[in-house]
């Protein structure tokens, strides 16, 4: 198939950067080519970084189908009133100004061996690296019950956008006195302590609106992320509300009805007003059909983010399975870095750094009332391997919960800014 | 106005008095450095003193030199801007009201002593410990050539 201009430059924001940098485009058939497919925290700084960095030398094409990308981190924020949907909307405008070919399509394959990807709209586009960084997808089956076709009935919320407005809609009506149930996710999966951020949110939000609520967590989890920091929390502004079924008291054995709304939790069914299902997660489809996964995840080397099945095919984010780092906007964004530096080393010939990568992950427990885990990491020959870390404490001081919260909003925009332009 | 401060177990003048913008920026820190070391015979440690410009990632942070020697270091200003990817993830890469406190301009000696104050638990915030203690000689004096050198 040959590439379809028309579609090619079918966003607005491809076309802008298009007529804006003719010159750079005459000479594209002798530049080097990278495919970035998915426009989030890793595909965009990826593709940004190597554009950018690059100062033209390089022809990125990024392929996101969305034309406003929502940010999952945050969105739980914007479940408890804390943000506006628009605040965690942004568009690809801004990196068209910094050269790259935004293409608002789906990539539907992969062919290593030609080194092209084709396209929904039917292009297909080559590559002399890949950069492939889907985020998630649900693995099926995996509670009993539900399946992609019960997401309106009961949400799951993980891939921020309208899930997310329709969750929040739920939860505002739900009568007084009525019962908010989560299906917590199985390890490993994008951003450990997003589902006890979200129900700290939506306690908030029932605290407020409809304080005799009550909120249900069935979790194939003994433990999970901040457990002590959260626990600390609810008891201190949600007690009673809240009850949490871990593994050791049978959270993992669930199966719902989307039809009844019930939850079955190892035998005892609840008529539940919002069922949030977070299922079991594995790497977005593209990496399966380009064949560089291995089980749900895609394996890659520390040192640059490429697969261990193919040199020229990188991924990077949630996708990826590299060893310490959790699946984080904030990972994905520092593991973009060190493969845009080690794409464009290989492309150009500039110098390419050693590997560094950092985490941090804030979560917002009530009204300025954040906290934070972070770590950083470094490349060995078998994977991201954690360096160092810290945790805050429970029993700290409102104030530091306050700057740590405000820490995280100045994040946010410095994060979406280097992500965006 | 002019207060002192610990670096690396040293007393030496810091604050305001850092924070002026100079012609030379390390004229008169060297001059106080010089000063406070020649009456005090002592060695520092200061982080990742040493030569490894070679290999910037092995700068380690135990190693023992002068002040003077360490503020010295030429910043390399390509490796400083790859660096500068961990930073920018929370400062906005340029000043701005709405990220975290913004580094961007600054005379390269007070940015290679304030990310050192938080290498000796000076500064207390948790993040900026840990990402500064990562960081080596050649590796604080890139980003400090790197940030200096943004327009604002």
């Amino acid at each position: 198939m040959t590439l379809n201009r028309r579609r090619f430059l079918g966003g607005a924001a491809a076309a802008v950067a298009t007529l804006s940098a003719p010159m750079i485009n005459a000479a594209a058939h002798q530049r080097r080519k990278v495919v970035v497919i998915g426009g989030g925290a890793g595909g965009a700084t990826a593709a940004r970084y190597i554009a950018k960095d690059s100062r033209g030398a390089i022809d990125v094409t990024l392929i996101e189908p969305t034309r406003a990308y929502y940010t999952c981190f945050f969105s739980n924020l914007y479940l408890g009133g804390f943000k506006t949907i628009s605040d965690i909307g942004h568009t690809y405008g801004g990196l068209a100004g910094d050269g790259v070919n935004v293409v608002h399509d789906w990539a539907v394959g992969v062919d290593r061996a030609a080194k092209t990807v084709a396209l929904a709209g039917g292009a297909t586009l080559s590559y002399d690296k890949l950069v492939i960084s889907p985020g998630i997808d649900f693995v099926d089956g995996a509670v009993a019950g539900w399946s992609l076709e019960a997401q309106n009935k009961m949400p799951h919320a993980y891939k921020a956008g309208s899930q997310t407005e329709l969750l929040k809609s739920q939860l505002m009506a739900m009568p007084a006195g009525g019962v908010y149930a989560m299906v917590a996710p199985p390890n490993p999966y994008r951003c450990p302590p997003g589902p006890y951020e979200r129900i700290s949110m939506v306690a908030s939000y029932l605290k407020a609106n409809n304080p005799t609520a009550k909120i249900l967590i069935a979790d194939p989890k003994p433990k999970f992320s901040k457990m002590g920091l959260f626990q600390e929390g609810w008891s201190k502004y949600y007690d009673g509300m809240i009850e949490w079924i871990g593994a050791d008291f049978g959270g993992g054995n669930v199966a719902v009805d989307p039809d009844a709304m019930t939850i079955d939790i190892d035998g005892d069914v609840t008529k539940v007003d919002v069922c949030n299902v977070i299922p079991a997660m594995k790497a977005g489809r593209i990496a399966d059909l380009a064949g560089v996964t291995q089980g749900n995840w895609a394996p890659v080397n520390a040192v640059d983010m490429s697969t261990k099945v193919d040199s020229d095919v990188y991924v990077l984010g949630d996708a990826s399975q590299q060893g310490d780092m959790p699946k984080s906007g904030f990972s994905a964004n520092s593991q973009a870095k060190v493969c845009a530096n080690a794409i464009r080393g290989a492309l150009t010939g500039s110098r390419v750094f050693p590997a560094k990568f950092s985490n941090t992950c804030w979560s917002l427990i009530a009204a300025n009332d954040g906290v934070k885990v972070g770590a950083t990491y470094k490349a060995t020959a078998e994977k991201i391997a954690k360096i160092d870390g810290f945790i805050s404490k429970v029993g700290e001081s409102a104030e530091m919960r306050k700057t740590t919260y405000e820490e995280s909003e100045r994040w946010y925009s410095a994060m979406t800014a280097d992500m965006f332009s | 106005m002019i207060s002192p401060t610990r670096v690396m177990g040293l007393r030496v003048i810091t604050s305001r008095f850092f924070n002026r913008r100079r012609p030379r920026p390390f004229s008169i820190v060297r001059f106080v450095l010089a000063a406070i070391m020649a009456y005090s015979g002592a060695q520092v440690a200061v982080a990742g003193c040493g030569s490894t410009a070679n290999n910037p990632s092995e700068s380690g942070p135990n190693e023992t030199g002068s002040i003077d020697a360490w503020l010295s270091i030429e910043g390399d200003i390509e490796y400083g801007e790859y660096l500068s990817g961990e930073c920018v993830t929370c400062h906005l890469s340029q000043n701005a009201e709405n990220g975290a406190p913004s580094i961007v301009g600054r005379e390269p000696a007070d940015f290679m002593m304030a990310l050192n104050a938080y290498r000796t638990g000076e500064r207390t915030d948790e993040t900026m410990q840990m990402m500064a203690k990562k960081l080596g000689a050649e590796e604080i004096a890139a980003l400090a050539a790197y940030f200096a050198n943004i327009e604002q």
